[in-house]
């Protein structure tokens, strides 16, 4: 069991099955000053990765570790405070539709700074619960605007962008707080980037990890494009799939494509060796 | 219901813009609807006319509290004190068809913040088919003791129940509402509404 769920599960099999996690109070008194812009909760201020910049890629470079050290602790008291992601399964994505209300598609942070993509092509992540009511006060989070789905249109939404390759990820505003469903792929996201090259785990594995089996596996090859994460390799020795167990973030996407079934997703905690590997 | 969307296009016929960039907008709910409704609805001193009633007129008496409450709670926050989540709340169960929770959420918490604006309470649950609304600190409980009125059967969960139905009444949600634990036994009233 991840400290998440164990803190913030209250009885559900995972922290993000607990639709407590994504209830709020839609009202506070307003105060006399002028309402606050919301700088305060713009997802583009709050994470731990807005601190892996420069400073941190030199000290790891001129072997500095203990600033290294110091300031991924910084990053990761930050993160897990305010905003950290976790990786989750088509089937988990499809529980958590159930929960949550309101679904607004809207474009996504990451890609607009790391590729420049316009609004009009980045329509790919998705805001929920009642903290969409008030998407005003965030104008260039926003930016393009917002749609409001259904729970069975955000489920088509999500499954366009799921064929295309991205990963569903969770991700808190104010931990255990959950209000973004990104979707997600490497280099695009700086949650992936942050903790697959940097090791900075603003984003946490999933429950789950995929194993091939060999006896099935027919050596296609199509899964190991899907992976976002570096864990997939195709062997030429064996001419099969091959999953790294400790990169492996859970995702499934691989299982999709893999038309002889040969992968299969095994529950992180009944393998000793990798349950405590976040 | 299909919907038309192409990876990382927008939705033309779906997608709400910014209505007027650089304005501001009040999303918190405005004192003066607290101001308005306490002068009208006081607490303390509806707990101090209950003094010499039984208990069946004083839960006579708490739902009708409760829904005068509820009522003049939903006038304002429609209305003098209009504010943009409710107005985003609309908006966004036009485009979804879906109405629960949060339009009824919202007039729920309004007419708490309203009438008893001290109160500490706290949502634990909205999903379009539950809403669960725990009330920690009550200033209904605390008057009563204050005022030395013992009532077997927490009557006052009249007042809540008759506003929240009047609520329920004003947007059209069919609500099934529990009492599933209550201050003086469990530390807190917590109310469960199951939608449909």
């Amino acid at each position: 069991m991840c400290v998440w769920c164990e803190r913030y599960g209250e009885g559900h099999e995972r922290w993000y099955l607990n639709p407590a996690n994504y209830a709020r109070r839609l009202y506070k008194v307003r105060k006399d000053e002028p309402e606050a812009a919301g700088a305060e909760g713009n997802p583009q201020a709050a994470g731990g990765m807005a601190s892996m910049g420069r400073a941190f890629l030199e000290a790891r470079e001129r072997g500095d570790l203990e600033t290294v050290e110091r300031m991924r602790k910084q990053a990761h008291d930050i993160a897990w405070g305010i905003h950290f992601g976790q990786v989750i399964t088509q089937e988990e994505l499809e529980q958590i539709l159930d929960i949550i209300y309101p679904i607004g598609l809207m474009t996504c942070a990451c890609r607009r700074s790391m590729r420049g993509l316009p609004d009009e092509e980045n329509f790919t992540c998705m805001g929920m619960g009642p903290g969409m009511y008030k998407w005003e006060r965030w104008p260039d989070t926003y930016r393009g605007g917002v749609h409001f789905l259904t729970p069975d249109e955000a489920k088509q939404v999500l499954n366009t962008l799921r064929s295309r390759g991205l990963v569903h990820t969770l991700f808190t505003f104010g931990t255990p707080y959950l209000a973004g469903l990104c979707n997600c792929d490497y280099p695009d996201c700086a949650a992936i980037r942050t903790a697959v090259d940097v090791d900075v785990k603003v984003l946490w594995k999933g429950h789950y990890i995929a194993e091939v089996d060999p006896d099935l596996c027919n050596g296609c090859g199509l899964c190991v494009r899907r992976c976002q994460f570096k864990a997939l390799s195709f062997s030429p020795s064996t001419l099969k799939a091959n999953i790294d167990p400790l990169q492996c973030y859970g995702c499934s996407l691989c299982r999709d494509v893999c038309k002889p079934d040969a992968i299969r997703l095994v529950d992180r905690a009944t393998l000793p060796a990798l349950a405590e590997i976040w | 219901m299909t919907i038309k969307y192409r990876y990382g296009k927008p939705i033309p016929e779906r997608l709400i813009t910014l209505e007027k960039p650089g304005e501001p907008l009040l999303f918190d709910a405005d004192k003066g609807l607290i101001a308005d409704v306490s002068a009208v609805c006081n607490v303390k001193a509806f707990i101090q006319s209950l003094k010499g009633k039984s208990e069946k007129e004083a839960e006579d008496a708490f739902a009708a509290f409760g829904r005068k409450i509820m009522e003049m709670t939903i006038g304002l926050a429609d209305g003098k004190y209009l504010d943009r989540t409710g107005e985003m709340i609309e908006k966004v169960a036009q485009q979804t068809g879906i109405s629960f929770p949060h339009r009824f959420q919202r007039y729920a918490e309004l007419s708490i913040i309203a009438s008893r604006p001290l109160d500490r309470w706290n949502i634990a649950k909205a999903t379009t088919k539950e809403l669960r609304l725990q009330v920690l600190a009550c200033a209904v409980q605390r008057e009563l003791q204050e005022a030395g009125i013992e009532l077997r059967g927490l009557p006052c969960k009249a007042l809540c129940m008759a506003s929240f139905r009047a609520a329920a009444d004003e947007t059209g949600d069919n609500l099934r509402m529990e009492l599933e634990k209550t201050l003086p036994q469990d530390n807190v009233c917590e109310f469960a509404f199951f939608c449909g």
